[in-house]
């Protein structure tokens, strides 16, 4: 499909089985090296370079801009058959950098993974969620149609648009005018066979059948218990609470461990948007169909799947006001976790002694530490120890 | 040099404000003008940086004479009443433990919860030693269900850590706890409408120019669970709590506190050129 020396950029679309394609593709990495389809990612996925490639680093995530030059190096030069990175962070990078990502990066085809709008939406709203975005669901899909014209694609990007990051006229117009419209690929999500996924990445990348399913996916909570988190959310930010550190323990989902609560959920009624939703979602939709249909870009899979039938989608979405107390004691045992794994504040030296002080000084300054306290901890180890 | 101002116990306000525990501290900071407030210790702290008065309060179960939205407004009343006649503004210290020392009262009038807690060291848990789970107050069986749920796995690895993961897991447990237990007895009609009414109460309070601290989830009315299921909001609201206790801890040690030590970690030579030393 590919010519040899193809070079690939998976951007995302979130929410389109990333992390399960990441997984598998990086478990199968030595099959793919023996095919020629290199993976220059050092993990399954290398969130913080590729948001440090796309320009969108955060306070709360600290920059890797040595690595990041050293991936865009490798990907650069690389002489491989395939050549590949995958990240839905990419798909955060403005105009600007877009346009740094093509001269760093060199000539590639742009593959985006799309899949149907109105669940992918209610995913995002979940997202938010995490992020401290306390907008209940109705309300968030609002504001997400509303700042997103129908038939283009609205002025300026920033992240939280989910709408217009979604938009594949925006990918069109500001990928496709550096890359190249011809080099842009979307893969269309078959919502009945998630394997079809895998099958369309071993043809980019011109192997066989060798990619695994893999069970390493996010995990979408129940609705109560996405209600618990956005009250917890607003109360939060109610409260002032300080966003990096938000950030830094429930905001990172790879520190907050939220499946138990999910695979112990008494209920499992998931978030669906209401049924205006899912018909506003199809009219976007069959306007992009349209618009990649026009386009030079190629497209893989079916595009009806990414309609959905409003019919089965509620007509008003009953918002719980109450959640099973087990799961909600589950819920608050991830934050408490979570929130113990907030670094310490850097020391501040003190002046007259060169001890440190603050939490650090408890956990590991020995100067702060008199004798006396070390021989007294010491006995009391050592009687326990005798008493075990 | 800042004054903080400390009315007397009053309504169940500074409990720990009687002339007898003043007395007990000796400390040349603590003054009292019985001609022009007789009814406010005044303490010269250099650590705060602006003038302000203390109020710390409990739960607001201890606070309300009757578990009635009117007893709420008398208390709020009372609080603005307070604010409005008060040298400096009110600061409401929400402690759930008695006030027994100074460190504690400046602790709390810096906003500071108490006691100091070691983070780094209830961080430090493994499998290789558990903590028994600690008791729930109450007794009541949905907040016992709940404690399970949270703390059936909190384990530590060093003597230390041990003892600050249980009074950490204690801290959390018992946020659920006074959430859901309903103590004088209100039916959950009217313990929603004493939450809603408390957590008015507070954000008027707050406009006032009123601040607050600590774990302020005591301040709101429990609501029990039915059924095994808990109102949303009530346990949103113990999980921002248990989530601050752990994240507004850090800053708030002292460095004079007591300290624990991972003697595990240190260096063998270090810690005989201290044992070796001066003590």
């Amino acid at each position: 499909m590919l010519p040899d020396g193809a070079k690939l950029l998976h951007i995302g679309m979130p929410k389109t089985g990333t992390t399960a394609l990441q997984h598998s593709l990086w478990a199968a990495r030595a099959r793919l090296e023996e095919h020629g389809a290199h993976n220059v990612s050092r993990r399954a996925h290398e969130r913080k370079v590729a948001i440090t490639a796309a320009g969108n680093v955060r306070s709360y995530w600290a920059a890797e801009h040595e690595r990041w030059q050293q991936l865009a190096g490798e990907f650069r030069t690389s002489t491989a058959r395939r050549t590949f990175w995958s990240s839905e962070s990419l798909s955060l990078a403005a105009p600007e950098r877009i346009r740094g990502l093509r001269e760093e990066l060199g000539p590639a085809y742009v593959v985006t993974t799309i899949r149907a709008l109105a669940p992918q939406l209610a995913s995002r709203w979940q997202q938010g969620l995490r992020r401290a975005d306390p907008l209940p669901l109705d309300d968030w899909l609002r504001a997400r149609f509303a700042e997103e014209p129908l038939g283009g694609v609205g002025a300026g990007f920033v992240p939280g648009q989910a709408l217009r990051r979604l938009n594949p006229r925006r990918v069109l117009q500001d990928w496709g005018a550096v890359f190249g419209e011809e080099n842009l690929v979307f893969v269309v999500l078959d919502p009945s066979d998630h394997t079809w996924l895998l099958r369309a990445f071993e043809d980019l990348l011109g192997v066989p059948e060798l990619l695994e399913p893999s069970p390493s996916r996010n995990l979408s909570l129940p609705l109560p218990e996405a209600e618990m988190l956005r009250h917890l959310a607003a109360a939060y930010r109610g409260h002032g609470g300080d966003l990096d550190a938000w950030m830094a323990t429930a905001g990172d989902t790879r520190r907050i461990k939220l499946r138990p609560v999910v695979e112990a959920a008494p209920r499992h009624q998931t978030v669906r948007v209401p049924r205006w939703a899912a018909e506003r979602a199809d009219e976007y939709v069959a306007d992009w169909v349209e618009a990649l249909a026009s386009s030079g870009a190629r497209v893989l899979g079916d595009v009806r799947h990414l309609f959905s039938d409003p019919a089965t989608h509620p007509v008003e979405v009953e918002v719980p006001e109450v959640v099973d107390v087990g799961s909600a004691g589950r819920m608050m045992d991830a934050y408490f976790r979570v929130g113990l794994t907030l670094p310490a504040p850097a020391p501040s030296p003190d002046p007259e002694s060169g001890a440190e002080s603050g939490a650090e000084s408890g956990a590991g300054g020995l100067a702060a530490v008199s004798g006396r306290d070390l021989l007294r901890e010491l006995r009391r180890r050592a009687l326990r120890r005798r008493g075990r | 040099m800042s004054l903080l101002h400390v009315p007397d116990a009053a309504g169940g306000m500074n409990a720990f404000a009687v002339p007898t525990w003043w007395a007990s501290l000796e400390d040349d900071r603590v003054t009292r003008d019985e001609d022009e407030r007789p009814d406010v210790t005044v303490v010269d702290v250099a650590e705060l940086p602006d003038d302000r008065t203390l109020l710390v309060v409990g739960s607001v179960a201890e606070l309300l004479a009757e578990p009635t939205p009117d007893a709420l407004a008398a208390w709020v009343g009372q609080v603005r009443a307070i604010n409005a006649a008060a040298a400096a503004p009110v600061h409401l210290a929400v402690s759930l433990d008695e006030v027994t020392c100074f460190e504690q009262l400046l602790a709390l009038a810096a906003g500071r919860r108490w006691p100091p807690f070691d983070v780094v060291a209830a961080a430090r848990h493994t499998d290789a030693d558990p903590v028994p789970p600690p008791s729930v107050p109450g007794g009541q069986d949905t907040a016992r269900a709940y404690a399970d749920a949270l703390v059936a796995q909190v384990e530590v690895l060093l003597p230390p850590a041990w003892q600050t993961a249980t009074d950490s897991a204690a801290d959390a447990t018992a946020c659920i706890s006074r959430a859901l237990d309903t103590d004088p007895d209100v039916g959950p009609a009217d313990a929603r409408a004493l939450r809603d009414a408390s957590r008015s109460a507070l954000a008027a309070l707050e406009a006032d120019g009123v601040t607050i601290s600590g774990p302020r989830d005591a301040l709101l009315w429990p609501v029990p669970a039915e059924r095994g299921l808990v109102p949303i909001d009530v346990a949103a609201d113990a999980a921002l709590e248990v989530m601050l206790a752990v994240l507004e801890r850090p800053v708030d040690l002292a460095p004079d506190r007591p300290v624990v030590v991972p003697v595990g970690e240190l260096p063998a030579r270090a810690l005989l050129a201290k044992l070796g030393g001066r003590r």
